[in-house]
């Protein structure tokens, strides 16, 4: 009977949203044509069309920041050519679907609203966490491979190459930052580089890019580009450096909770089943 | 025990096979691993693929060797595993058996990057020496691949004699882009963009600059090394754990209630999923260690 009141609670709730909120039309136009219609025209399909109802909700009421970190995450799972053709508004409507229906599913296995509330949680982290995990290994490979890349930079403009030809030269490095700044010449076609690399910049939302891109539109504007680039070249290299150190610190506190997770908590379990067991029998057999 | 006579028989199949099966080409040890035919092969070679693993990890046999020498450790581990544990536990052993060798092959591909990497702030440093004293791209590079090589067997020295030898028959750049393109170390392709700049800019006026680049790149890979070793540190206490669990079963397991409880299917269940949630979770921090810096 009391899963009757939460599923009846559910559905009103639902019906709600439906009779308050304007679906999407047919055309989408204004704000939500971008998330309903990719710029080239692609039909949405799968999971992205079942959830597209589901989109104008998120994207009107998911704050601001949570959509800005989200877009960010994508932005370096899809330089990793994962999550490819995803949105935040659209990644946010899986997150929300998830968790209703882990809330579902708790209420339906167990009826008691704790683990509901533990399913929906998890429904809506699970995604997060997965495509949180690609961006942010994505993200570090390119932090530990950008200094170099700076260097090769540096090295061409001292061959007296202008710095656009440069970063034209170097895009062809194997490493990420390479296919970063291919991206970014792509995109750049018919507009200003360093402008681009910028805009760029502020969509992955990291600090180092978005410092290199300004310092770049300086040295642009300054007369020794050579030495400039060469002293930018060096302070990265040095920032690097010292942060190499700082993170490899850090990196015993981060492992604190896959330990727990992975090892002291079966490491317990295991050794209280092993000698918890014959208590139980003993005790069941009184 | 008649189990055993099988398993045996298998393991001593897989044993001839894998010292008699016809090679290719002729390879001893591992040290076909670091020859120059090694590094010509490994390039025209998809990275995906068994062969390529195997190759690249300096194992002279056969893709379908390799999986067969996967299934019977597996089931060697398994039913080894069943006679002082059986049921789901000697089971999740036997999987793990199974998954290693593979999860082995992958990382020693990718530890060849990783000793790329740990050579090259001394062979850049070589490098940058040969060159500021007047030698050319493929004579320098020719003569650090074999400095290199007398110290110790790498994978640095192939890669640099093998391109020294294609700068000499074909065109230089197409050379260093070869380099570029075949290298599993992100800092080697560099390198090799590097002196591609280099050999076009003429290479005397350059020298100075590639001196300064090179000293900086040599630092930052330093820098690099150190944090990952310094970062490799974290992984003890994950390989210590496993041991002392393994230890205090096998001393708990004297005692004869204990004995009989771990053949309860409760008990059973919750050290196999022990098991498998220690493999995973050493999987996890190891890549966690890996990508941290």
């Amino acid at each position: 009977m009391t899963v009757l009141i939460y599923l009846t609670g559910i559905t009103v709730f639902a019906l709600v949203i439906y009779l308050t909120l304007e679906l999407a039309p047919t055309t989408p136009t204004g704000r939500l044509a971008e998330t309903l219609t990719p710029a080239d025209g692609f039909v949405l399909t799968g999971w992205r069309k079942s959830l597209s109802p589901l989109d104008k909700p998120v994207s009107r009421w998911t704050p601001a920041g949570l959509l800005r970190q989200t877009r960010a995450d994508l932005y370096w799972a899809q330089i990793g050519d994962r999550w490819n053709e995803w949105n935040e508004v659209q990644l946010t409507s899986l997150r929300v679907a998830l968790a209703v229906a882990g809330f579902g599913l708790g209420m339906v296995a167990t009826g008691e609203p704790l683990f509901a509330l533990i399913g929906g949680l998890f429904g809506f982290q699970y995604p997060a966490m997965v495509m949180g995990g690609i961006a942010r290994r994505y993200r570090r490979q390119f932090i530990a491979q950008l200094p170099e890349y700076v260097q090769l930079v540096s090295a061409q403009m001292s061959a007296n190459v202008s710095m656009e030809e440069a970063l034209r030269r170097t895009s062809q490095a194997q490493s990420l930052a390479g296919k970063w700044m291919r991206r970014v010449l792509q995109m750049a076609q018919g507009r200003d580089l360093i402008e681009q690399m910028q805009r760029e910049a502020q969509e992955a939302h990291l600090p180092e890019l978005i410092g290199m891109s300004v310092q770049l539109e300086f040295i642009r504007r300054g007369t020794a580009q050579q030495e400039l680039m060469g002293q930018l070249a060096t302070s990265i290299a040095a920032d690097y450096i010292g942060s190499a150190e700082q993170r490899a610190e850090k990196v015993g506190s981060e492992l604190v909770i896959p330990m727990v997770v992975f090892y002291f908590l079966p490491f317990l379990v295991t050794l209280l089943a092993v000698i918890g067991w014959p208590i139980v029998q003993n005790m069941g057999g009184m | 025990m008649t189990i055993l006579i099988p398993v045996v028989g298998l393991l001593c199949t897989t044993l001839v096979l894998l010292l008699w099966y016809p090679k290719p080409t002729r390879t001893g040890k591992l040290a076909d691993l670091y020859t120059v035919d090694s590094a010509r092969t490994l390039s025209s070679l998809n990275q995906k693929s068994l062969d390529y693993k195997l190759l690249a990890a300096g194992l002279a046999m056969k893709p379908v060797t390799f999986r067969l020498l996967c299934v019977a450790a597996g089931i060697g581990g398994a039913v080894i595993t069943w006679l002082f544990l059986p049921g789901l536990p000697a089971i999740v052993v036997g999987g793990i058996v199974f998954y290693v060798p593979g999860a082995w092959l992958d990382d020693r591909v990718k530890s060849r990057g990783r000793k790329i990497d740990q050579l090259l702030p001394i062979g850049i440093g070589r490098i940058a020496a040969g060159l500021l004293a007047g030698g050319s791209v493929p004579d320098v590079l020719q003569q650090v691949g074999e400095s290199l090589e007398i110290e110790k067997t790498n994978p640095l020295t192939p890669e640099f004699v093998l391109t020294a030898s294609e700068m000499r028959i074909k065109d230089r750049v197409e050379a260093l882009r070869g380099l570029a393109a075949r290298s599993p170390s992100v800092s080697l392709a560099n390198l090799a963009q590097l002196l591609e700049g280099y050999t076009e800019a003429g290479g005397r006026a350059y020298t100075g600059v590639l001196m300064d680049i090179s000293m900086r790149v040599q630092q930052i890979l330093i820098a690099r090394n150190r944090a990952q070793a310094k970062a490799g540190d974290s992984l003890v206490s994950a390989k210590v754990l496993q041991a002392v669990l393994v230890l205090i079963l096998i001393y708990l397991s004297q005692d004869p209630m204990v004995r009989a409880s771990l053949n309860a299917i409760p008990v059973q269940i919750v050290i196999g999923v022990t098991m498998a949630a220690m493999v995973a979770g050493y999987v996890i921090i190891r890549s966690m260690i890996m990508e941290a810096v």
